[in-house]
């Protein structure tokens, strides 16, 4: 195999991608509406915690001395404000007039049916109804269990909700896990999803553009088609990589010097993402991204058109989704028969795997194995697409039946 | 210029040869049975109206059809990727990557052929100077005209200085000033000791420039040789004359004359030598401003020759 002619490959792959404006400003875009769907929530809550007033009507006094209280203590801003009337007209009419969010109506039989009425312009208000509710709940339990001459707080221990903490037993010990670990594994898995889907599409698009503008002709009589698959493959995973390095220094960056102080780094803090299952992780994404990328490459090398592959292109996704469907069962019992068997099925491995080696780690012999199939398959899939390149070039004008593909790979 | 076309000579006088080669595609023969001789040196007309099979026959010295019977030799070897890098190719459907820049593009194809990118760059610049492409260098190629995106393409078919250079109708669409230009850069490589096979289906430009030439037609070769061997053999004892007299003034024993636009054609029988004719006109007093055999070119030949197959 001419390495030269790969590396020339690969550097026009990888320089006329990364030197375009559409490759930067996708690569500043994502983050960016990915920051904007992580922080936009975030800083809608902090004006919503600013802004939820709340008039309660209390005549019997049952509730509202503790629930104030209460609320003054706490971090949220719910602004309680005591009703100076009981008329409703006049409470709606403020409400709409924008003075408070809301009003909310504690009748005097409230302790027996357990039953408050809430009037708000937002009744969508998800996160600062519940919260309010929470602490009304507490208060009229807290007053309930005062009537049986449990003190307030005694009370409050009693009503103490329990934590269910998770521990993942591993042979370094335990390890405090909160179910992060699938969390993690499920966030690996659409990364890697995300990436074939995009990349591969690429691939497909490149080998396209040399049939559609008839470079191939002058390609194939100087170049063979494996390193020129190859070169291709890897230059377009190079430009993945910048974009992934680019992105993961911003993150970093942002990371570092923002979110300390906010709830969301402590919770970073916690996830168990140990230096292995990285490197794995990492295993797994290139064998997973050669794979796929050799099979998006043979059908850009079947067809001649964008909407032709495309129908095909879909097809290559299902094994792709297959592992997905299968992680309830894997998670069940990760070293099961089963689990083992689908997770060496060479287009399975990279995810079933990658999860299985995050659940419960299994035999090493086994991930080797995996490891090594996957090998195999990205190429022999990259053989055969340059096979089919190479023969199916010249095929223009008619789709190619099955009959035609098998003919090819045999030439 | 470095001595390539000695360098590579191994005892072989030939650049090319196809023996009894075969190509078929779906039960229609596209080349039947073809067997030539390209010399080393020269320009090699592979000539034929459309759908000849030229296109393929090339397609199988450039090794990407394989002949299904036959063989095909290249400076002694079979056509493959020991041969490619000696091979410049300028297929008929163009192709450029649009996006890329016209430098790039050249450094590109010339770093495919292992030249190196500075060398490649260097050379290229040279050749878009001679091409008046200078100032494009920079431009992605979709914003080029047809006619540069050719000259473009191929300065990247000559870029690693290849001894064989293949040439499928490289004139189309080029305005005849850029033709000339061409031309003289062909003419500049055969110099070199250079092979040139020129693929065409416009006889009168392979006539002008191929010492050798072959035509094919429905796959098979109809004939091949040397340009001026095959005119002698095709040629027919006619004289055009420009004069001013009429024809009858013009009539002889076994001189036959008609007038065309301009000219007269007076078709001689053996009985009567060219140089008796213009004796006995000579002694007629008329006035001749010019006299000489009938050149036949090559699309005469080739209609003659096609239907006379076809009888």
């Amino acid at each position: 195999m001419n390495l030269s002619n790969l590396f020339v490959v690969f550097k026009r792959e990888y320089l006329q991608r990364v030197r375009t404006v559409t490759f930067w400003i996708s690569t500043i875009i994502f983050p960016v509406f990915m920051g904007a769907i992580v922080f936009i929530p975030i800083l809608i809550g902090e004006k919503q915690k600013a802004e939820f007033k709340v008039v309660i009507v209390d005549p019997s006094e049952i509730v509202y001395p503790m629930l104030k209280e209460e609320l003054d203590k706490s971090r949220h801003n719910i602004e309680l404000i005591k009703s100076r009337t009981e008329d409703t007209d006049e409470l709606k009419r403020d409400v709409l007039g924008k003075k408070y969010n809301g009003y909310l109506i504690i009748p005097r039989d409230v302790l027996e049916t357990g039953k408050v009425q809430y009037y708000g312009r937002n009744v969508a208000n998800v996160i600062g109804l519940s919260r309010l509710e929470t602490y009304v709940n507490r208060t009229v339990i807290a007053t309930r269990l005062g009537e049986r001459g449990i003190s307030r707080e005694d009370a409050g221990q009693i009503i103490q909700r329990v934590e269910f903490d998770t521990y993942k037993v591993t042979e370094k010990g335990e390890q405090k896990d909160k179910g992060a670990s699938f969390f993690m594994a499920f966030l690996l898995f659409l990364t890697l999803y995300m990436v074939i889907i995009l990349y591969g599409s690429f691939i497909l698009r490149s080998v396209l553009e040399e049939k559609t503008t008839r470079v191939v002709e002058v390609l194939v009589t100087t170049i063979k088609p494996f390193p020129l698959m190859m070169g291709k493959i890897i230059g377009i995973a190079a430009v993945g990589f910048t974009q992934y390095m680019i992105w993961f220094v911003l993150g970093a960056v942002l990371f570092t010097a923002v979110l300390p102080g906010t709830g969301m780094a402590k919770e970073m803090g916690t996830m168990p993402i140990t230096l292995g299952q990285s490197i794995y992780f990492f295993v797994f994404f290139i064998l997973g991204y050669f794979m796929y990328a050799a099979l998006y490459a043979g059908v850009g090398a079947l067809y001649n058109s964008e909407q032709e592959a495309q129908q095909m292109a879909t097809m290559i996704v299902i094994p792709l989704i297959i592992p997905i469907l299968l992680m309830q069962a894997i998670m069940g019992d990760p070293n099961g028969t089963m689990s083992t068997v689908l997770s060496l099925i060479p287009l399975f491995t990279p995810l079933l795997m990658y999860l299985r080696i995050l659940l419960e780690t299994p035999p090493a012999w086994q991930v080797a194995l995996g490891i090594g199939l996957c090998v195999l398959t990205v190429i022999f899939l990259t053989w055969i697409s340059a096979k089919v390149y190479r023969v199916g070039i010249f095929m223009t004008g008619k789709k190619p039946t099955f009959k035609d593909i098998g003919r090819w790979i045999r030439a | 210029m470095k001595l390539s076309g000695v360098y590579a000579y191994n005892g072989i006088m030939e650049a090319i040869e196809l023996n009894q080669v075969v190509k078929t595609f779906d039960g229609t023969r596209a080349v039947d049975g073809v067997s030539l001789t390209i010399p080393r040196g020269t320009i090699y007309g592979l000539l034929g109206p459309n759908g000849a099979g030229k296109t393929t026959t090339i397609r199988m010295i450039t090794d990407i059809y394989r002949p299904d019977e036959g063989e095909i030799r290249i400076f002694g070897d079979p056509p493959g990727y020991r041969v490619q890098h000696r091979i410049g190719y300028l297929p008929e459907e163009r192709g450029l990557y649009r996006k890329m820049k016209v430098i790039e593009q050249l450094v590109f194809l010339g770093e495919l052929k292992q030249v190196p990118a500075k060398e490649a760059r260097k050379r290229a610049m040279e050749y878009l100077e001679r091409f008046d492409l200078a100032e494009w260098a920079l431009k992605k190629v979709e914003q080029l005209s047809k006619g540069m995106q050719q000259k473009v393409q191929f300065i990247g078919t000559v870029l690693h200085d290849p001894d064989l250079i293949i040439l499928d109708e490289p004139f189309s669409g080029l305005d005849p000033v850029n033709q000339a230009l061409l031309k003289e850069e062909i003419q500049g490589f055969v110099d070199r000791g250079k092979t040139v096979i020129f693929s065409t289906h416009v006889l009168p430009q392979a006539e002008q420039l191929c010492r050798d030439i072959c035509l094919i037609n429905h796959g098979k070769k109809v004939l091949d040789g040397h340009v001026e061997e095959i005119k002698a053999r095709f040629a027919e004892p006619v004289i055009l004359l420009t004069t001013d007299a009429e024809v009858e003034e013009l009539r002889a024993d076994g001189a036959h004359v008609v007038r065309r636009n301009g000219h007269v054609e007076v078709r001689l029988d053996n009985s009567l030598a060219p140089e008796a004719y213009l004796a006995e006109l000579f002694s007629r007093h008329i006035p001749i401003q010019a006299f000489g055999p009938k050149e036949i070119d090559l699309e005469s030949i080739f209609i003659k020759v096609v239907k006379d197959e076809s009888l």
